[in-house]
């Protein structure tokens, strides 16, 4: 254990510095081509419009660590925002009990299915998300008729500037991201993680309950979604369909962009803030540019292929 | 229960509908004389709310109608293949007419010939179709686009830069609005589009781009293509409250806000894009096979509202008990007969009439 925890700590002290290199330049470019930019509102609502994706990479972060990964998040974190909005009106609390107990119960499925029963989990998630937006489809005009805004408390704490640049989200997001950390780096079973992450196989020899870590990872990660998922909700002010579509690629891209492994075992949570702050700012600047859609879409796609590839390329050398 | 629905509609029957089918013998199933028109729905888009409403409005109409005996709503995410098989599936139910709302304007062509070919007259509603013998229904969107910019334009004072939040590219309302909006936009050499970005018409983006992109001072006024109310929520953060115009559609949530923050300074120019539409279409479908003249292009000529100007039509507009995104517009004039509480119920000819008041 001790030695994959070295080799951790050197890889990114170096790949560190590249993060940031990365990041600073596309800061510099973006306030090039627009002078906004460049001011203390901007870039604070820059930072929160970062937590969604930070939240949802931590989730990732966590199952990819396990060897997994969850393409089921999108669907979890719209499926939190469809259930607080609808259940609202009767409550803010129960509506966030009925949330998260949704999460956990999809994250035990994704868990059990995975731990137990050893379906890939990229199978097993792709599928779990198929089937939930069926659940939805039909809900939005059944049981989950009317659910299209969210209750204007969590539109605050989304959105609410506490002093420029810091707001509510952010300082949420500080919290959970420093429990993260401790999660991985500190805990007992942040090292279970990477151990089942780094050989499986070896980590049930050594007597680690594979399964229960894995069940563990994933309901953390849908957690993590659905907590996403209401913050999406809350800083748009509307709920729909797509509400974390486009954010599953990019959810992926910056754990691994962060320098986690898609193996698992080998990474951390630092790099993917760095990779969601990275993938943030781009698509900030690519918000900015005149082009067509089709144009912005291949732009985001090439720059991640980019960044992933020269960033293994880097890590290798170290 | 079915019985005395049979007996009330064969009132209307009597004095109408027996007597047309003498005159159009064929299009109306011999075999049930008592019964009358068969209206079949296919609808691309499910779990939208604006179709939703679209649906309803159909079902409604045809309820008053008295001369349909049932509405069968084939309503599916599905692409063209899907939707194509969904009008051969209605040809075969022995439907009198198909309305549409289709998700390409040409790429069920063939399912539609087969229909016009076996009598079955076919209206296109919202999105228009390239198949020959058939009847649109949809909102002049040309119109749309420059009912908008105009007013738009004149809330700016003719000068500034434009926030320009289109819907999906590509789409066929997409262009043509485009078309509307640039059309005035370039009459007047001090308004500037000076960002221009694509919605896909969903709600949760176009909350994040208006999040993303409003800064104070950046933009005097914003078009949208009707995603509205979230752009108005992120002017409360971004902006500090400090609003510019907006231009967005009838949506129930907007509707309430262009009313309610009147007072702070907010200029909301409301252009309807009426979802009821449906009703409508329906309307031209009886008409049609009535035997009647009909258009081939029926289009609604949706005109600017702001609150300055149309206070008592937009507080009228407003329905607190309905959802943020439902189309605010309630009755059409000359097409539409159902009261608001008919179209809330939604309920088909064949749907159990114990609800009915």
């Amino acid at each position: 254990m001790s030695t994959i925890k070295t080799f951790v700590g050197t890889r990114l002290t170096k790949s560190m510095l590249s993060l940031w290199a990365i990041l600073i330049v596309l800061f510099v470019i973006t306030g090039l081509v627009d002078h906004y930019f460049f001011t203390v509102p901007s870039i604070g609502v820059t930072f929160q419009l970062a937590v969604p994706l930070g939240l949802l990479a931590a989730g990732q972060t966590i199952c990819m660590l396990t060897g997994g990964i969850d393409l089921s998040i999108a669907m979890i974190a719209t499926g939190a925002a469809f259930i607080v909005s609808i259940k609202s009106p009767s409550g803010l609390g129960m509506a966030l009990l009925y949330a998260f107990l949704f999460c956990v119960l999809i994250g035990t499925i994704n868990g059990l299915a995975v731990g137990l029963l050893g379906m890939n989990p990229l199978i097993m998630t792709l599928g779990m998300n198929a089937v939930l937006i069926g659940v939805f489809t039909v809900g939005i005009t059944t049981f989950l008729k009317g659910s299209s805004t969210m209750p204007d408390i969590i539109i605050k704490l989304s959105t609410a500037t506490i002093i420029d640049p810091l707001s509510w989200p952010l300082v949420l997001w500080l919290l959970i991201g420093s429990a993260v950390l401790f999660l991985l780096t500190k805990s007992g079973l942040g090292r279970l993680i990477y151990a089942v992450g780094d050989n499986a196989t070896a980590a049930r020899l050594a007597g680690v309950r594979v399964w229960k870590v894995q069940l563990a990872a994933y309901i953390l990660c849908s957690l993590f979604g659905g907590l996403a998922g209401l913050m999406i909700g809350g800083q748009s002010g509307a709920v729909s369909m797509s509400l974390a579509d486009s954010l599953v690629l990019p959810s992926v891209a910056a754990v691994v962009i962060g320098g986690t492994s898609i193996m698992g075992g080998i990474g951390g949570y630092t790099g993917s803030i760095m990779g969601t702050l990275i993938l943030t700012v781009l698509s900030y600047l690519l918000a900015t540019l005149n082009s067509s859609e089709a144009v912005k879409q291949m732009i985001y796609g090439s720059i991640v292929l980019a960044l992933a590839w020269t960033y293994s390329k880097l890590t290798e050398k170290s | 229960m079915k019985l005395s629905n049979k007996r009330s509609t064969a009132i209307f029957a009597a004095v109408s509908v027996v007597s047309l089918m003498v005159t159009m013998a064929g299009v109306v199933t011999p075999a049930n004389a008592a019964a009358t028109y068969k209206i079949g729905v296919s609808n691309n888009w499910a779990g939208n709310a604006w179709r939703e409403e679209m649906v309803c409005a159909i079902k409604a109409e045809a309820t008053l109608s008295g001369k349909v005996a049932k509405v069968t709503v084939l309503s599916r995410n599905t692409d063209s293949a899907g939707q194509s098989a969904d009008v051969r599936s209605l040809i075969t139910q022995g439907v009198n007419a198909i309305i549409i709302n289709s998700g390409d304007s040409s790429a069920n062509n063939p399912a539609i010939a087969e229909a016009v070919a076996a009598g079955i007259k076919v209206i296109a509603v919202d999105n228009s179709i390239t198949a020959p013998n058939t009847t649109l229904v949809s909102n002049d969107q040309v119109a749309y686009g420059a009912a908008g910019a105009e007013a738009l334009a004149k809330a700016m004072n003719y000068k500034g830069n434009i926030l320009y939040m289109r819907g999906i590219s590509g789409a066929g309302a997409d262009t043509d609005r485009n078309t509307g909006f640039r059309s005035v936009i370039k009459k007047y050499p001090n308004l500037h589009v000076t960002k221009e970005v694509f919605t896909g018409w969903d709600w949760t983006k176009g909350g994040q781009l208006a999040n993303q992109l409003l800064a104070p001072g950046k933009f005097q006024g914003v078009w949208t293509s009707g995603i509205d109310y979230p752009v108005v929520q992120a002017m409360q953060t971004r902006l500090k409250g400090k609003y510019i115009p907006v231009v967005g559609a009838d949506n129930n949530k907007f509707v309430g806000m262009t009313a309610s923050l009147a007072s702070k300074g907010f200029v909301g120019i409301i252009v309807p894009n009426p979802a009821i539409v449906g009703g409508a279409a329906l309307k031209v479908a009886i008409d049609a096979l009535d035997g009647k003249s009909v258009a081939a292009k029926n289009l609604l000529h949706p005109v600017a509202l702001t609150y300055a100007k149309n206070k008592a039509l937009i507080d009228s507009l407003y329905f607190a008990a309905q959802d943020a995104n439902f189309s605010s517009t309630v009755a059409l004039k000359g097409y539409t007969t159902f009261t608001p509480a008919q179209l809330f119920r939604c309920r088909a000819p064949q749907d159990d009439p114990e609800t009915t008041s």
